[in-house]
Order: structure tokens, then C-alpha cells, then sequence
């Protein structure tokens, strides 16, 4: 036994040699090339240098974890002795020896004549092995690649990084659609390796800062905008390398205040969706109609004010009123008016003056809060309110009724897009004009006391007070007056700065989107350094989500009465037919999400309005940063207001009328197919069709049963034509030599399609 | 041959391989001069009657088979009977029956008269035109090696060997033997045609105006010696487990088995293939029986164990295949 165990040995260090050469190649070739090229982008700057460490880090662990793996080599005896076996045809002698060298068989001892002589043979067979004829030494196949790597790592750390970093022309383009400052200020030292789009992103967030720092109002918002302040201050005074820097940076962008967020333009809205394109695009035009809103109100304000100054004298006051007016400034305006009431408050002013002032406020108030598109506005929702209070009276509308509240819902949903948000100025200027005409009117009054007072001695004020001298009653009305016209002046400064903050907010998010895209960036190429950051992944699972709740909502507006005969249909959609059945036959109503919750499909239905309810949660925190949504006695409440936008369409940017179309178009389908049989309708459109199998040689019968589907399969014609078909089978049968099993399974076929006995239709 | 019961040196044993293996070889070389050809199918046949088990011979008309099984008949001195079975063929006519005969005293009295099946060699021809009832008359007879007619257990002679055949492609009107009955059968040998050159010698060699007279190399009691040293042959664990996750692979664990067989091999396929790989070892010579000897032995134990399902008669595979996709599985392992 011992030419076995010692061929065995030998055996075995050579197959561990060979192994251990091989992966330690294979390793190299891998940690080489992926070192290389790691080394190669970090210098040609594909990569951030801040991964510049991690790659020296990579390369050791990977070539470490390499070797550790090569050289945990485990090779049992006997499997080593079953692959010797294999090799030199031994017929498992080897492996039998040294199983019997082990062990002792069952029934028999280790001098047994068998154990004996099957190691007698084990002996004589290795006796006769040649290792060296076996198991030659085999340079490993991937060992040219790990030379190539080697030669690439060579090459890539030859680069030098100074002079590449820096330069535009080899520095790929950035692809990121940022308008750069064209000239930066001097940042500090140690971040001058960053590149030039980085640098520009400090300084996007500087300037950000800077100009949203003081019209912000709300707290975390506030605090988000100090701690970004910190970071980039640390990062240029030098407190923060460029590494630590990017990442609270990325931390800072994952943590940012909602309303700073941008939508992320859905999948289908990339490809080109034109039905998807309204949701991609409804943040930006939302802040278009804030936008379109706050310059209608300013300039409907300042044609007021124009107006009510016309023919005034030269004053220095008046002049800065003009002023004002001709630069449209509403917080210039707003302290004058202000300031006009402290004059009043104090006493210097004279009646006279008084008496213009009340006129100009007269006036002001008069020239304030028209215009022929908020009438319209109001038209519309009146009538689509009085539509729909109708059907809810009714159960249903006529089919002009219906007509016409699409109609009224189509051309609201017009307005919107086309106008901005009018319905929202107008609100906002009659709240203004409600102001200056109260102001005004209770100018009047005053004035009117004054004027009685000063002819009868007494007034209101003078009875209350008794017995005060005459003057005193005066005063106190001017105080009034003046009170009033603080009111209106608050009026003007709150309108000023809520345009003011919307305007920041605005700018915020556009600056933030510009923020993100540029962080996106610079983390992205830190990953691919290698190097993980807290803030990208955070930022990313967001960016996910939001991705993936616009799926699902574009799925289901997609699917929105579309189709009268799927399987799958959502709550939105059968609330639509549910619209059509009971108009029976006449157009359908729109379905909107009253009737989507109170229909039959229960689960879809209440998945249904969860989504709308955080639709029009997300459209409640927009709407609550726009001031003077509310509207007036004659456009209902805000929530009714809502809900007749939301049926009117417009949603479909504001993420929440998608039932109204959905509705309108399963309504407007003939009110017969939906009653119609489902079986005749399957039988008008059933066609006959021919298939074809596969064929071997002989004779063979083809024929196209035409009235299978309506008449049945187990009638007359099929017995007729069963006899014809298992006769030409067995026919076959006979003449064919076939297996038996092919044979049983060939009659257990026409024994399963046997025309059972029954009535002939 | 010497008892391998007695205790035995390595002298002997060693003489008793080398005899073994020299009768066997020419054992081999008598059935060479009326069979051109067809080594697998002799080697599967004498591996089979060294084992003690039956052999299930599957081919076209004309091969030789009836041929290999006469021959057989002459060259190991063992007591021959031939059997063709037909859809009329009763139990009786295989078994025997019992006779009213003359008692010698001038009475009668009820005999029992032994049928064919009470012989050394039995060939079965044709054995799938028989009736069930035919054919499972013969079940007890292979697996206890007995017959029971009456209340009479008669035992039948030792050896018993049955060697049935069975053409594959004239299935009309036949019955295919039932599962059971297959397992009896130790190994399934399918007998190919002949290459050109085979051919060419059957055409030359069968007619000459004598043909050849085999001469017998062995007799009952050899057989039986040789199949106990083969027994009493240690076998290495490696190459009992490779036969029993063989078997234990066609009950699904293997891939091929799970998509294309309906039912798997039963034990006595792992010890067919035990037994057999012994034999095969002996025969070649060698002292130990490898993992070799066992997948070579796959496909006689195998084939006629494993049942294929609707996918494998549509895909039109067949059992060799899922035995070769098997072998590579466990080869791969």
C-alpha cells in the first residue's frame, strides 16, 4: 500500500499546485483589470477623485481575498484517489485500496484473501502510473489576461492626474443642463480638486441661499436652507474637505423640505406619451398659473391705484405713490398706505385731505376685482354645480344634461390650461377689493360723523363717551379711519409677500431641481468609484417611489374606460359602466369618485379613492401655499370648488381628476353593447380557424367544424363525422408499425373524443 | 472450481479468478462462432445467468436472439426448453398440470406432469403474445423459483434461467408485459442490427453446408460457484452509493427523471446493478468491482425500469436517453 499512498500524495500536491496556479491567475486577471481600469477613470476623471483611496483599498482587498482563496485548497484522499482512477483507467482500484485501508470491509478482516488482493492490485496499478505523463504541469489559460492587466495597470497609473483633471478636453461632457456662473469665485484650496461642475454646484447653493434666506417663512425650510448655509461655508473656509463636503451635501438633498422637491417625469411621459405628458409636466405649469395669477393680481391692483390717483396733486407724498405704482410695487404701496394712516391717527391731516383720500380709496375700490375670465370661471362652475346637484337629485341626467356638463367641464378644464389660475386672482382680488371697499366705506361713514358732529356737537362717540368736548368725537373717527386704512395697507403687504415667497419657493425649486441633478451626478460617478454614500441611496428610493406611484397611476388612466370586455378592470373604469347601466342605452355619465367608492367593486373602488385622497392631499399642500384660494358665496365652498375642477379634468395635472375622463368615455359608448348578450356577442365575433399540427406521410382528412361554438361539439355532426375519422385512425393503426405505447395512447385519443349519445338539436 | 465458502488463501482465490475469467472468456468464444457480433448482448446475457436473474431480449425478427439462447443451451451443459408463446398458450402448457395416470396397480391416480418451465434455460419467445394470465403464471416461477400447482409447491432446478424475447415492432394484437413482471427481469438487452461487416460474416458463415458444433465450458454447478465468489467480492462504498443515487435519481432528484418519467427504478435495480458490476468486474478480470462497471450496467438494469410520461412519448424520448442525461447529471456531481 504504500506505492498507493505515496502515488496518491504526489498525486494530490500536483493537482494543488495546479489549482492553486490557476485561481490565483484568474484572481489577477480580475483584480489587475478591474484596478486598472478604477486607477484609469479616477485619473481621466470618469470617477470622482474622492474614490482615489478606495480603488488603492479595492485592489488590495480583492487580491488579498484571492489569495486567501487560492490557497484554501481542500482535496480529500479519496477524491483524489477516484480522480487518479479516472485518469488512468484504474477502474476505481486506487479508490477501492485506500477505502480498504481505511475501513474494514463487512464480514471480512483486513488479511482477508479479498482485502488482500484488491491491494495487491491497487499496489501493481501504481506502481505503473506516470505523474508526470498524467498530470502535467499546464500553465493556467487566463494567465496571458492577468499579464494584460498587469500591462493596463501599468499604463492607467502612468497617467498623470494633474494635468488631466483640469483639462476641458479631456474631461467627458457633463450632460447636465445647469446654466454655470460664467465666472466663479475663488473657492479655497482644498477644493480645488473638485471639478468645474461641482464647483459651480457650491455655488448654486450659495447663491440659493442667498436669495431664498429671507422670504422664506416656514421653519424647515428655514433650518434646511441654515444647515446648507453651514456646509457650504464650511466647504469654502476650508473646514470640510471636498469629500465630506459631497456628502452632506447628498445627506442635505435626501433631507430637503417637500415643496423644494420637483416632480419626476414618469417613464411613459420620457417616451413620449402625450397621454402621460400633463402629469409630468403639472408642477411647472402649476407654477406657470401661480405665476400668471400673481402678475394678474398686481397688475389689476396697480390699474386700480393708477386709476385712483389720477389728477392728484404733486405732492412729495403723492410722489412716491406714483412711484410705487409705476414699479409695481406692492410693499412700497403697502407702507405708504400705512404710513397715510399714521398721519390720520395722529392728526395731520385736514378734512379736505381726508375728503380726497376717502374719494382715492372710493375709487381704488371701485377699479378693483373685474374682469370678463372670472366671470366665465363662475358661469362654468355654477352650471356644473347645478349639473351635478341635479343628477344627484335626479339619479341621472338626460342626454343633453350630460352634454352639457362635459361641455362646461371641458372648457373649465381650457380655461385652466389656457389662463393660469384666474379663478384663484379673481378670489384674491375681491378679498382686496373687499378690503379697500370696507376701508373706504367706513372712511365715509366717519367722514359723514365728522361733518354731523361738527355741525350738531354730538355723535355717536360723543354719547358714549358724555360729556366730552367736541373734537373729541373727530378724533376718535379718525383713528377709526385710520384703522381702516392700516387693514387694507396689511392687505397690501400680506398680497406683496406671499407673491414674494411664491416667487422664492419658485426659484427654490428650480434651484434645487438644478441642485439634485448636479448631485445625482457627482454621486453617481462616486459610486462607481466604489464608494457607497448614505444620502444617494436615501435620495434614490425616494426618486423610486415617486417613479413608481406615477406608474401605477398612469397604469390606471390608461386602462380608464378603455375596455368594456377585459379582465381586469379598475374601480375608475367600472364606475363608468356602472354610469352607463343605469342610463341604460343613453350616454353615460361621468364618472367621478362618488360614484367609483358607492359602486359594487368594492376593493378597487377604495383603493381607488385612497389614491385620489393622496392625490388631493398633495394638491391641498399646493393649494394651501397659494393664499385666497377660497371663493366666495357664488363659487360654493372649497372643497365643492375642488371637486368641480377635479371633474372638470384639469386633475390630470394636479393629480386629481382623472375620473372625468375615465368616466366621459366609458359614458359616451352605445348604451345597447352593454346591455347586449355576452354569448351572442361572443358568437358574432367567433371565428373559425383552421390549425395545423404536425404531419407524418400518409393520406389524412381535414375539416373545419363552422358551428362548433353555437351548436356544441357532442351533436349529430360530430357523430357523423367521428365514425369517418376513427376509421381512417384505425385504418392507420393497421398499417403502420408502431409502438405499443403510441398505439394506446392514439386509441385512448379517439376514445376520449367518442361522440357521447345525445339529443340531436 | 473450489468452494469459496471453505477459507481460502490469496493462492486460491487468486487461481479461482483467473480460472473464472479464463472459462468465461471462453464461454464467450463458443457463442463467437454462431453469433457475429453482438458482444453487449453475450455479455449481458452470461452476466445475467451468473447472477441468477432473467434476461428480457428486445429485437427485430432475424437477429439471433432464439440462436444466442440455443447456443447458450449447448455451451454451459445446461438442460434447455423452448416455449413459444402464443395468445392460446395456457398456464398449464408452461407449468404442467395435473394427469390422471395408472398407478401401476390398476388404479388411477392424479400425477403431477412438469411443463417446460422445469428446466435450467428457459426461453420465453415471444413472451408479450402470451395472455396476462400466461405471462403472470410465469411470475412465480421467476421470482421464487417455484411452481404451485394445486397444493403442491414444486421447486424448480437450480439454475433457473429464464430468457424471454420480444419483437419491438409487431404489437399487434400482443400484451405488453406489465410493470411488475419487467421487474423480475434482471436486465433488458436490446439487440441491434448488425453493421455491413457483420453482415457480411452471418452471410458467409451460416451458409456453409455444417455449421458449427459448440462444444460446453461449463455446467450448473460452475455457474452457481462463479455467482458466489462474484458475492462474496468487497465492494467500495463510492461505488454503491453511485449505484443507489442512480436509482434513487429516477424517482426525481435527478433532472432528466422529474421532467420525462412518470415512475422511477425499483430496488432490485440497485442491486442488479451491485450484482452485476461484480460479475462485469470478475469477468474483465479485476478484483474490484468501479463506478464504471456501473454506468455500463445502467442501461439493462434501467431501461425496462423506468416509465415514461405523455411529455416524453411527445418530446420522443426515450428511456436510454433520460438514463444518459442521468449518468451525465451524476457524473457532473
Amino acid at each position: 500500500m504504500a506505492e498507493v499512498l505515496s502515488v496518491l500524495q504526489r498525486s494530490r500536491r500536483r493537482q494543488r499546485l495546479q489549482t492553486l496556479a490557476r485561481r490565483l491567475s484568474q484572481w489577477l486577471t480580475i483584480a489587475l483589470t478591474l484596478g486598472a481600469l478604477a486607477l484609469a477613470s479616477t485619473r481621466l476623471a470618469w470617477l470622482p477623485a474622492v474614490t482615489d483611496p478606495f480603488v488603492d483599498i479595492g485592489l488590495g482587498l480583492l487580491l488579498s481575498v484571492g489569495l486567501l482563496a487560492s490557497l484554501w485548497l481542500p482535496l480529500p484522499w479519496d477524491q483524489a484517489a477516484r480522480q487518479l482512477d479516472r485518469l488512468a483507467g484504474g477502474y476505481d482500484r486506487l479508490a477501492t485500496a485506500l477505502w480498504l485501508v481505511q475501513e474494514e470491509p463487512d464480514g471480512q478482516q483486513r488479511d482477508a484473501p479479498w482485502v488482500l488482493i484488491q491491494r495487491q492490485s491497487a499496489s501493481d496499478f501504481a506502481r505503473t502510473i506516470d505523474l508526470s505523463r498524467l498530470l502535467p504541469w499546464m500553465w493556467p489559460r487566463s494567465l496571458p489576461w492577468a499579464v494584460v492587466g498587469t500591462l493596463l495597470l501599468v499604463a492607467a497609473a502612468a497617467i498623470p492626474f494633474d494635468s488631466l483633471t483640469n483639462s476641458d478636453a479631456n474631461r467627458p461632457a457633463s450632460g447636465i443642463a445647469v446654466a454655470w456662473p460664467a465666472s466663479l469665485p475663488a473657492l479655497h484650496p482644498a477644493l480645488e480638486g473638485l471639478p468645474e461642475d461641482e464647483k459651480a454646484l457650491l455655488q448654486l447653493g450659495v447663491d440659493t441661499v442667498r436669495s431664498m434666506g429671507p422670504q422664506v417663512d416656514d421653519l424647515p425650510t428655514k433650518k434646511w436652507l441654515s444647515h446648507l448655509e453651514q456646509v457650504l461655508q464650511a466647504a469654502q473656509d476650508g473646514r470640510l474637505d471636498k469629500r465630506q463636503a459631497l456628502q452632506e451635501l447628498a445627506e442635505l438633498a435626501a433631507q430637503r423640505p417637500e415643496h423644494l422637491d420637483l416632480p419626476k417625469s414618469s417613464p411613459a411621459a420620457e417616451q413620449g406619451d402625450p397621454a402621460q405628458q400633463p402629469v409630468a409636466q403639472s408642477e411647472e405649469q402649476l407654477a406657470e398659473a401661480q405665476r400668471q395669477a400673481d402678475l394678474a393680481v398686481r397688475e389689476a391692483m396697480m390699474e386700480a391705484a393708477e386709476k385712483a390717483l389720477e389728477g392728484a396733486p404733486k405732492t412729495a407724498e403723492n410722489q412716491e405713490l406714483h412711484k410705487a405704482v409705476a414699479e409695481k410695487d406692492l410693499g412700497l404701496l403697502g407702507k405708504l398706505a400705512e404710513k397715510l394712516a399714521d398721519r390720520l391717527a395722529k392728526g395731520q391731516m385736514d378734512d379736505k385731505e381726508l375728503a380726497q383720500w376717502v374719494k382715492r380709496f372710493e375709487q381704488f375700490a371701485k377699479h378693483l376685482g373685474t374682469g370678463e375670465i372670472p366671470e366665465k370661471y363662475k358661469k362654468l362652475a355654477e352650471q356644473i354645480e347645478r349639473l351635478q346637484d341635479k343628477r344627484k337629485d335626479q339619479g341621472g341626467l338626460s342626454g343633453t344634461d350630460q352634454e352639457r356638463l362635459h361641455q362646461a367641464q371641458h372648457e373649465l378644464a381650457q380655461l385652466n390650461q389656457t389662463h393660469g389660475d384666474q379663478a384663484a386672482a379673481a378670489h384674491r382680488l375681491e378679498r382686496l377689493q373687499s378690503q379697500a371697499k370696507q376701508a373706504a366705506e367706513e372712511m365715509r361713514r366717519e367722514q359723514a360723523q365728522m361733518q354731523h358732529n361738527a355741525k350738531g356737537g354730538q355723535g355717536p362717540n360723543g354719547q358714549s363717551a358724555g360729556g366730552e368736548r367736541p373734537g373729541t368725537g373727530g378724533q376718535a373717527a379718525k383713528q377709526a379711519m385710520a384703522e381702516g386704512i392700516r387693514h387694507a395697507a396689511d392687505e397690501l403687504k400680506r398680497e406683496n409677500r406671499e407673491q414674494m415667497a411664491r416667487q422664492a419657493q419658485r426659484v427654490g425649486a428650480a434651484r434645487a431641481r438644478e441642485m439634485r441633478e448636479a448631485l445625482q451626478r457627482a454621486q453617481g460617478r462616486t459610486a462607481q468609484g466604489g464608494k457607497p454614500q448614505a444620502g444617494q441611496g436615501q435620495a434614490e428610493g425616494q426618486q423610486g417611489e415617486q417613479q413608481a406611484g406615477q406608474g401605477d397611476q398612469a397604469g390606471g388612466e390608461s386602462k380608464a374606460g378603455s375596455s368594456q370586455s377585459g379582465q381586469r378592470r379598475t374601480g375608475r373604469e367600472k364606475a363608468g359602466q356602472k354610469g352607463q347601466r343605469s342610463s341604460q342605452g343613453k350616454p353615460g355619465q361621468a364618472g367621478d369618485s362618488e360614484q367609483g367608492d358607492a359602486g359594487p367593486d368594492g376593493d378597487q373602488a377604495t383603493e381607488q379613492a385612497g389614491q385620489e385622497e393622496r392625490e388631493n392631499q398633495q394638491v391641498h399642500r399646493t393649494e394651501n401655499r397659494r393664499n385666497g384660494f377660497k371663493l366666495g358665496g357664488n363659487l360654493g365652498d372649497r372643497n365643492r370648488w375642488q371637486e368641480i375642477r377635479q371633474a372638470s379634468g384639469q386633475g390630470t395635472t394636479e393629480g386629481s381628476g382623472d375620473d372625468g375622463p375615465a368616466g366621459s368615455q366609458a359614458g359616451r359608448g352605445k348604451g345597447t353593447d352593454g346591455k347586449g348578450d355576452p354569448a351572442k356577442k361572443a358568437a358574432q365575433t367567433a371565428r373559425d380557424e383552421r390549425v395545423h399540427g404536425a404531419q407524418s406521410k400518409g393520406p389524412d382528412v381535414k375539416q373545419t367544424f363552422s358551428d362548433v361554438a353555437r351548436k356544441g361539439f357532442a351533436q349529430s355532426g360530430w357523430r357523423d363525422v367521428f365514425v369517418q375519422y376513427s376509421e381512417v385512425a384505425e385504418e392507420m393503426l393497421d398499417k403502420e408499425r408502431l409502438p405499443a405505447g403510441r398505439r394506446a395512447l392514439v386509441l385512448r385519443y379517439f376514445e376520449k373524443i367518442r361522440a357521447q349519445p345525445g339529443p340531436t338539436p | 472450481m473450489p468452494n469459496t465458502k471453505e477459507s481460502l488463501d490469496v493462492g486460491q482465490l487468486r487461481d479461482q479468478m483467473t480460472a473464472m475469467t479464463g472459462r468465461l472468456q471462453t464461454l464467450r468464444q463458443e457463442l463467437a462462432k454462431v453469433m457475429v457480433g453482438q458482444d453487449q448482448v453475450i455479455e449481458g446475457v452470461i452476466l445475467g445467468l451468473l447472477a441468477g436473474g432473467h434476461v428480457l431480449l428486445e429485437g427485430v425478427p432475424g437477429l439471433g436472439k432464439t440462436l444466442l439462447v440455443r447456443s447458450l443451451g449447448q455451451a454451459v451443459r445446461l438442460q434447455f426448453a423452448r416455449v413459444q408463446f402464443t395468445p392460446d398458450l395456457m398456464p398449464s402448457d408452461i407449468l404442467g398440470a395435473q394427469m390422471l395416470v395408472d398407478d401401476g396397480h390398476g388404479g388411477r391416480a392424479f400425477a403431477f406432469q412438469q411443463g417446460p418451465v422445469f428446466t435450467n434455460l428457459l426461453l420465453a419467445d415471444e413472451v408479450n403474445r402470451a395472455t396476462p394470465k400466461t405471462q403472470s403464471a410465469l411470475l412465480e416461477a421467476m421470482a421464487e423459483r417455484s411452481v404451485t400447482v394445486g397444493r403442491q409447491t414444486h421447486q424448480l432446478p437450480n439454475p433457473f434461467f429464464v430468457l424471454a424475447t420480444q419483437n419491438p415492432l409487431e404489437m399487434e394484437g400482443t400484451y405488453p408485459l406489465p410493470e411488475a413482471q419487467l421487474d423480475r427481469f434482471l436486465f433488458k438487452l436490446h439487440v441491434p442490427f448488425p453493421s455491413d461487416a457483420e453482415l457480411l460474416e452471418i452471410a458467409t458463415r451460416t451458409t456453409r453446408s455444417a455449421p458449427e458444433e459448440l462444444q460446453p465450458v461449463l455446467d450448473a454447478s460452475e455457474i452457481l460457484a462463479m455467482g458466489r465468489l462474484a458475492n462474496s467480492c468487497p465492494i467500495a462504498p463510492h461505488v454503491i452509493d453511485f449505484a443507489v443515487k442512480l436509482v434513487s435519481g429516477s424517482h426525481g432528484r435527478a433532472k432528466a427523471a422529474k421532467t420525462y418519467l412518470r415512475a422511477g427504478a425499483s430496488p432490485r435495480a440497485a442491486q442488479a446493478l451491485v450484482v452485476g458490476a461484480k460479475l462485469r468486474a470478475l469477468m474483465q478480470g479485476r478484483a474490484n468491482a468501479a463506478v464504471e462497471d456501473v454506468r455500463a450496467l445502467a442501461y439493462p438494469v434501467l431501461r425496462h425500469r423506468l416509465l415514461l410520461n405523455f411529455a416524453a412519448e411527445a418530446d420522443g424520448v426515450r428511456t436510454d436517453m433520460v438514463i444518459d442525461q442521468m449518468l451525465a447529471e451524476l457524473g457532473a456531481a
